[in-house]
């Protein structure tokens, strides 16, 4: 489990940290940090690492989703775009990007050997070009999938590419009918075939053999499908959820919140960022030590606190929207 | 003055009555961002005082920004609130109506509730024929001003006195009984010609609603 998260000069963040638990769930406003600690968790494992998305690599993922025009290289992961060092902290391991030779990251972890030493690994090099050269590919903290609706079209192709693997497990089956319960039709498997002349496509198989493309189902379902085989493929030991309430039918979202305590009961950790407060307290009603954490991010200090079931309901009472008045309670 | 609501029901119904005035004023009456300014309105009662409040706030104190919100509970049990965000505020407006609670005990009961969350508060001023009192306090180590605005007219309405009496005085509307029937009895139409006065004439609004010109005012201390 990671259990502390710092950030110097990652992305908007300049300095801030943060402590996470067994579930965490990270709640503020707009621009508040709460995808930049999801990132940042993404990467710490090793940016260098394969990643079930194509993108196969974890930092190049984050490289194209970022993307709005033709923009190459990873000076998007420093401060400003022109800080010398970034540093994740995750619990004693200090993962370092140095820029050098212009617009190139050199990527290193630092760790403290089993004998106290401090060793200090490189993983690697990000090119300006967008390119990567991978020196070791070592998972150094415990390992993390980040999710979300934007990164799920980066899982299509993956998912196509191992679909052999995942067809013969039952996650596709067993995911097809647990949706189910939260749509009128029966669905009993999902399927990747033909779809027009030489292209291929993912379905969802109806109990009479027709199919319904993928795609074509409401966003909500699409987005749980892919993840859940993502996740069921991957096995990471981290589920990072961005923007939770995307999309989702309360239904269906009680679903994936009963899924993150299945999660948590066999041991793994989950952290998810949200605007609502409807999903907080839905977290909270099935996972009772859920931890909330305000983010607020002003200046480049991103300022974290830790918040108890009975403050919100607090706030509520006075009727404080913490999203509204992170200002005042961090 | 600009206010921002620290709550998401209370930010909606409020910058959505006032783009029934003009779709432009939200921009004018409500702040964009959270500003620590230290002032804070708690809203003590009824759906008309958000509007309201605000409105007169636009016409107070320049660019400033007070924070205002509105409790679940009502009334005296909104001074509750204080115990949960008072340290973040050096001057705070309570405003609620008198309904049918005679002034001294109106300032008496709020003074008892200040005590009972551990508030030490000593009345400093008494304005506007006792409907406007304030009050410096200390809660904890924390020293604040609070000062309460108590919404009625004496000559309007029936025995219970509410912020319905400053809007049918401005609709120029004889009540008979309970002001706000009168109130409801006007229509959309009628009262958002009202609302659309408070913020149009600033002097007939200051006439109208002084006790809330006068005690809004001393938040800028």
């Amino acid at each position: 489990m990671i259990h502390r998260l710092g950030l110097r000069n990652f992305k908007g963040v300049v300095e801030g940290e943060a402590e996470l638990d067994k579930l965490t769930i990270l709640v503020g406003p707009n621009n508040s940090g709460k995808t930049t600690i999801l990132e940042a968790l993404f990467l710490a494992p090793n940016p260098l690492r394969q990643v079930p998305y194509v993108p196969t690599t974890a930092v190049q993922l984050l490289l194209e989703y970022h993307k709005t025009l033709s923009e190459k290289g990873y000076t998007f992961l420093l401060n400003k775009y022109i800080a010398n060092n970034v540093v994740i902290e995750v619990d004693d391991l200090e993962l370092l990007f140095t820029k050098i030779n212009g617009s190139g990251i050199a990527v290193k972890v630092t760790y403290l050997s089993q004998s106290g030493e401090t060793g200090i690994l490189d993983l690697g090099y990000l090119r300006p070009d967008g390119n990567v050269e991978v020196r070791s590919n070592v998972q150094i903290a415990d390992n993390t999938l980040l999710l979300s609706t934007k990164l799920a079209k980066f899982a299509h192709e993956y998912l196509q590419s191992r679909w052999i693997e995942i067809l013969n497990t039952r996650a596709p089956a067993l995911i097809s009918r647990e949706v189910s319960r939260f749509v009128s039709e029966e669905y009993v498997n999902v399927t990747a075939e033909p779809f027009t002349a030489g292209s291929m496509t993912f379905y969802v198989m109806l109990a009479d053999g027709t199919r319904i493309r993928l795609s074509d189902l409401g966003a909500g379902v699409h987005l749980y499908v892919v993840n859940r085989l993502l996740y069921e493929h991957y096995r990471p030991d981290v589920v990072l959820w961005d923007d939770l309430e995307t999309h989702f039918n309360p239904r269906l979202l009680t679903h994936v919140v009963e899924w993150f305590a299945d999660l948590v009961e066999e041991g793994k950790q989950v952290i998810v960022s949200t605007h609502s407060l409807e999903v907080v307290e839905k977290i909270i009603a099935f996972v009772e030590d859920a931890t909330v954490l305000l983010t607020s991010l002003r200046d480049g200090k991103l300022k974290v606190r830790r918040v108890k079931p009975d403050e919100l309901k607090e706030w509520a009472k006075a009727g404080i929207d913490p999203r509204y008045a992170e200002v005042f309670l961090l | 003055m600009r206010v921002y609501p620290l709550g998401d029901k209370l930010f909606d119904n409020i910058r959505s009555k006032l783009r029934e005035i003009d779709k432009h004023l939200p921009q004018k009456v409500l702040a964009d961002k959270a500003a620590p300014t230290g002032l804070l309105i708690i809203l003590g009662d009824g759906r008309e005082d958000n509007i309201v409040v605000s409105l007169i706030c636009h016409h107070l104190n320049g660019n400033k920004t007070a924070a205002i919100l509105k409790p679940t509970s009502t009334r005296y049990g909104a001074i509750q609130t204080l115990k949960t965000i008072v340290k973040n505020y050096k001057a705070i407006a309570f405003i609620l109506d008198q309904e049918n609670d005679e002034l001294p005990s109106l300032s008496e009961t709020v003074m008892r509730k200040l005590n009972e969350i551990g508030a030490v508060c000593e009345v400093k001023e008494n304005l506007v024929g006792g409907r406007v009192v304030r009050y410096e306090c200390i809660l904890g180590d924390h020293r604040f001003r609070f000062v309460v605005v108590v919404n009625g007219l004496d000559d309007v309405g029936g025995p219970s006195h509410k912020i319905e009496d400053h809007l049918v005085r401005l609709a120029g509307v004889a009540v008979r009984g309970d002001s706000k029937d009168a109130w409801n009895g006007l229509g959309d139409v009628g009262r958002l010609e009202v609302v659309r006065r408070i913020y149009a004439d600033r002097d007939v609004a200051a006439e109208v609603f002084s006790q809330h010109f006068e005690g809004l005012g001393l938040l800028d201390c």
